[in-house]
């Protein structure tokens, strides 16, 4: 067994070459056979391709129950991964041919629509399984999420330390965004993360510019943080106040890149499961439109 | 304005003491600076982080006096009025204002937090992390969407099956009605009744019956007739074996080739040429030539036709007619009554009203405008009727029994009583009348003769004379259809000529077989897969439930 055997190169492409010769098999008789009118699910091939396909789903459905049963010895879970994908995509081919390209507004078109955004929603799902992972170890940079929360905390107490040895006002900027931080939240806070969770730099900021230069008229609003940082450190006011007021700046730009790391890893997590709200839900569906599909075409045979 | 601030400090062993202060002043200022009215050591509360006024009694309103804002019942808010029970939580501290007692305005009870909850508020910025803490959830949306979709697809159009009262709200509904369940367009004929789907469907699980088809379609017979022929491979089929609905509005009728070459490709040999099927399979490779049927009558004088196939060498019609198709239809003309003319294929050959034949050729309107039937010089307009000899004979002997008797017939040879002029009223004795019908029958017999011998029936017919001297013309009939096993328009083929197929310039007897054979429709068409010319299956000039078509025992077709 190969060292870092995927999903994709799963004992050496078994499910690609089973979905492959299905495929394949399924595209010869579809050209071979000759049936009555236009290519329809009602040929013989239509019915067993049909049967095929159906069977495929209820399996593909199966792996959501074997997924849960950890004791199941059928195969490996990346085995099963494995021919999920392959199986599944080959899905797509298999129902069109089933199907002979027709479609309409009706319960069997629909269960063709409902399938095939299961199966799409999957490839998103395939794409972040591929992507993700890398990117989210990057951005841990080998921390754990909860040692990232607990440096967030203790900052904040340093921040305040400092704040305090500073000036009320910027105590009280420093408290806000204490108060105002947050980490998480609504799905949609998940999946598209703001970056105002720490507006403190830039009320320090503010803060320094009035203080350092009172009297050099309007404060340059434009300018970044690390500019007012570098402007107000080079200014050379270098008493017991601007010395906390680098710790504390330090801090802050500190707390704001662990922020961002942390959010980037929820985003990305959140982006890894979000598509299996979609992907599940509608194999649900699926489940119901296949059984009137299946149930309607031989009630009315 | 008098404030009573309570600090209730955690004992030992789980016990509290309260110690009871008081606080003069309009507003009670909180915060980590030592001018403040409640001071808070703790460096999560700004040097003056709020302040608390008393609106009325148990009433307050609290103001942030920082940007940060201050966390009332649990939130954050920058100013608001509360009601006695309000919490303001400032760090490690909680402070809970409560309705004054007598003598004050206002009441605070001030207590320092658990550790355990400081440490949880400290973790208050960390949201729900994933998506599973959230409000998506994938079970509920699961359930809902399966049994909507079921609802829909499966249960609605179920209660409309079996639950007909239901129909009138269910069938028009755009989802759920079990018009959702057709797979695809009822072809246009069915449309009529397409919402009645047990009309056709039990819903029991089987297949379309027979029976519901005939319903309609009593009278399409089989592929043969059953009675005389029992084929097995033909017995079984269902109608809708063939007729798959819902597959379009057009698609109802086969018309591929398979759907005859399937059995009749190499048929005879199957069969051990006990059938007198051909082997046919495809319209330019494998069809055989065309056989026609041709004219013919039985000894008893029934008409009987024959099959002969076109290609039969000297094949001969019998039509009973003389008829040379070139001298009428020579270039240069033929002399009619009003002088030369020339006549076109269409001057005779006239389309049926559909278009699909040609009206048959009768005597009076194509031939006798040039073929006058006429037996008397003197009353040159007057003609037998064509096609009943007796009658023909009765009319001319009328005629000279009329004149003979009326007499004044002008005629040196006739005999006196037939030319003298009688008086209106003048008797004709019983002598003159034998004598003047003689003469009569006699010059009957002569115009017979002539017309039928000599002047006009002979131009086209076969006349005999028995012993007796009775006349008789043999029986006339152009095949009339030709090809009884096939359908042929002509309408269709209007952008050609008529003798692009049929050979009638060079024709000089009637004998002729002026049909084209299958040479002359293969320089267009060819089988269902040909390539350059028209695609035609079996189905292009057969029919499928012709029944009428069966063969009789001597494999001719029977024509009923």
């Amino acid at each position: 067994m190969a060292m870092h055997e995927s999903i994709f190169d799963y004992s050496r492409y078994r499910y690609l070459w089973v979905s492959m010769v299905l495929s394949l098999g399924s595209i010869v008789a579809y050209l071979w056979h000759d049936p009555i009118g236009e290519p329809n699910g009602g040929s013989w091939l239509g019915y067993t391709l049909g049967t095929i396909g159906a069977l495929l789903i209820l399996w593909l459905l199966w792996f959501g129950i074997r997924k849960r049963s950890y004791k199941s010895r059928v195969g490996t879970m990346r085995g099963w991964l494995s021919a999920h994908v392959y199986l599944g995509t080959s899905l797509i081919l298999i129902a069109f041919l089933h199907s002979g390209f027709q479609v309409g507004w009706n319960i069997h078109t629909l269960a063709l629509v409902l399938m095939l955004v299961v199966i799409f929603s999957g490839f998103f799902g395939v794409y972040t399984y591929v992507r993700y992972p890398a990117i989210m170890t990057r951005n841990r940079d080998s921390a754990t999420r909860q040692s990232l929360l607990d440096e967030i905390a203790e900052l904040d107490a340093q921040a305040l330390q400092l704040a305090d040895t500073v000036d009320p006002k910027v105590h009280a900027a420093v408290l806000r965004s204490i108060e105002r931080t947050e980490i998480g939240g609504s799905f949609i806070t998940l999946l598209r993360p703001g970056d105002e969770t720490d507006n403190a730099l830039d009320q320090v900021k503010t803060f320094m510019e009035q203080r350092d230069k009172p009297a050099a008229g309007a404060p340059k609003k434009d300018m970044s943080t690390m500019f007012a940082m570098v402007d107000f450190l080079s200014a050379g006011s270098a008493d017991a106040k601007s010395d906390a007021l680098r710790k504390l700046l330090d801090t802050l730009a500190r707390k704001r890149s662990l922020t961002d790391r942390i959010t980037r890893d929820l985003q990305v997590q959140a982006l890894m499961e979000i598509w299996l709200y979609i992907h599940v839900p509608l194999s649900m569906a699926l489940l119901a439109a296949l059984t009137a599909h299946v149930f309607s075409v031989f009630f009315y045979w | 304005m008098r404030w009573q601030i309570l600090r209730v400090s955690q004992q030992a062993k789980g016990a509290t003491s309260v110690e009871e202060d008081i606080h003069f002043g309009e507003t009670l200022t909180i915060g980590r600076g030592a001018d403040q009215a409640i001071y808070l050591p703790d460096l999560r509360a700004a040097l003056s982080h709020c302040s608390v006024t008393v609106k009325n009694a148990g009433h307050y309103r609290i103001q942030s006096l920082i940007v940060a804002g201050v966390r009332v019942n649990g939130n954050i808010v920058h100013e608001i009025d509360v009601g006695a029970g309000a919490t303001v939580e400032l760090g490690g501290t909680r402070l809970k204002f409560l309705a004054p007692p007598k003598d004050f305005e206002g009441a605070v009870e001030i207590s320092a937090m658990a550790p355990e909850e400081i440490a949880q508020n400290a973790n208050r910025f960390v949201g729900k992390l994933t998506l599973s803490e959230t409000r998506l959830s994938k079970r509920w949306p699961s359930w809902i969407l399966f049994c909507g979709v079921a609802l829909f697809a499966l249960v609605l159009p179920l209660l409309a099956n079996y639950v007909p009262a239901a129909r009138p709200a269910l069938d028009p509904l755009p989802i759920g009605s079990r018009d959702t369940w057709q797979a695809g367009q009822l072809v246009a004929a069915h449309h009529f009744f397409g919402e009645n789907c047990n009309l056709c469907h039990e819903g029991n699980f089987s297949t379309v019956k027979d029976e519901s088809c005939k319903a309609c379609h009593g009278n399409i017979g089989g592929h043969v007739d059953d009675k005389r022929f029992t084929l097995s491979q033909l017995g079984d089929s269902d109608c809708a074996f063939c007729h798959r609905d819902h597959s379009g509005i057009e698609a109802l009728i086969r018309e591929d080739q398979e759907l005859c070459a399937d059995c009749h490709d190499g048929l005879p040999a199957r069969e051990k040429n006990a059938t007198p099927q051909m082997d046919v399979a495809d319209f330019s490779s494998k069809h055989p030539g065309f056989v026609v049927s041709l004219a013919n009558w039985d000894t008893n004088g029934e008409y009987k036709p024959t099959r002969a196939a076109l290609a039969t060498p000297g094949i001969k019609e019998n039509s009973g007619l003389k008829f040379p198709h070139d001298l009428h239809l020579a270039k240069e003309g033929i002399q009619g009554p009003e002088g030369d003319e020339v006549l076109q294929c269409e001057t005779c050959h006239q389309a049926e009203p559909g278009g699909a034949l040609i009206r048959p050729i009768n005597f009076e309107d194509n031939c006798q405008r040039c073929h006058q039937l006429t037996y008397s010089i003197r009353e040159a307009d007057r003609q037998v009727t064509h096609g009943k000899p007796q009658l023909m004979r009765s009319e001319i002997e009328e005629f000279f029994a009329r004149q003979a008797l009326e007499g004044a017939f002008n005629d040196v040879n006739a005999p006196t009583v037939v030319r003298t002029r009688r008086r209106p009223g003048q008797p004709i004795t019983p002598q003159e009348r034998a004598e003047a019908l003689s003469w009569a029958r006699e010059q009957a017999a002569q115009s017979v003769d002539n017309l039928f011998n000599s002047n006009a029936c002979t131009y086209c017919h076969t006349v005999t004379t028995d012993d007796l001297g009775g006349l008789s013309v043999s029986p006339v009939r152009v095949a009339g259809f030709w090809f009884p096993k096939a359908r042929f328009s002509h309408r269709s083929h209007e952008s050609m000529t008529c003798i692009d197929c049929h050979k009638a310039e060079t024709s000089d007897d009637s004998s002729d077989v002026l049909m084209p054979d299958i040479d002359n429709c293969q320089a267009c068409h060819a089988g269902e897969h040909g390539k350059n010319k028209v695609p035609s299956t079996c189905i292009t000039c057969h029919g499928y439930h012709e029944t009428r078509l069966d063969l009789d025992s001597k494999g001719l077709p029977e024509l009923r």
